[in-house]
């Protein structure tokens, strides 16, 4: 169970959040490659897109 | 060999898989952006740019950003963030995550300044390979 403690009073808007700082290389989201296979050992530690999408499915 | 590539917020397409975290599960997990990426111009709002070892986020007062501080999960926004505090953090490359501490917070105000919003399908999303609450 997730635990989550609002700490702040403070009154904010949503629709504003992350500030481009225009440092080279700063402020990247990671993507997943395409046609890219993630090797067994290392695809256990997540669940991956494609996969939780096929179990919906059955 | 990495199966993520580092995609700059700016370039990030509706369906994209993106690396995001489950907190409830402890587990990395992959979401999709949902929605163009908004961007918008900020003036005189509060912004923290957050230092740890090696890597860096500058945020908005207004984002949520999930952190631990002794040891407690806290969600606020990321002007309640204190140095020692603690934020998730990953490596694509074994896809692993370790908390890793805020060493330093730099205040400042944005000044006409460009402002990007990605919203995922599950409403986490890494940047920087830092876990953020979109």
């Amino acid at each position: 169970m997730k635990k989550v403690n609002w700490k702040s009073n403070r009154i904010f808007k949503m629709e504003l959040s992350i500030v481009v700082s225009g440092l080279e290389d700063a402020n990247f989201l990671l993507k997943r490659k395409k046609r890219v296979e993630i090797p067994t050992m290392k695809a256990k530690n997540i669940v991956q897109w494609k996969k939780s999408d096929n179990k919906k499915k059955k | 060999m990495s199966w993520y590539e580092k995609s700059d917020i700016t370039d990030g397409q509706v369906d994209d898989v993106i690396l995001s975290y489950d907190l409830d599960r402890e587990t990395i997990v992959e979401a999709k952006l949902i929605g163009e990426v908004e961007e918008l111009i900020s003036e005189n709002a509060d912004k923290f740019k957050l230092i740890l070892e090696g890597r860096q986020i500058e945020l908005t007062v207004y984002h949520i950003i999930p952190f631990w501080r002794d040891g407690e999960l806290i969600e606020d926004n990321c002007g309640t963030v204190q140095v020692g505090d603690k934020l998730l953090c990953i490596d694509p490359e074994e896809l692993t995550v370790s908390k890793e501490k805020v060493i330093e917070i730099e205040v400042g105000r944005t000044d006409n300044t460009p402002v990007r919003h990605p919203k995922s399908s599950n409403g986490y999303y890494f940047v920087n390979g830092i876990l953020l609450h979109d």
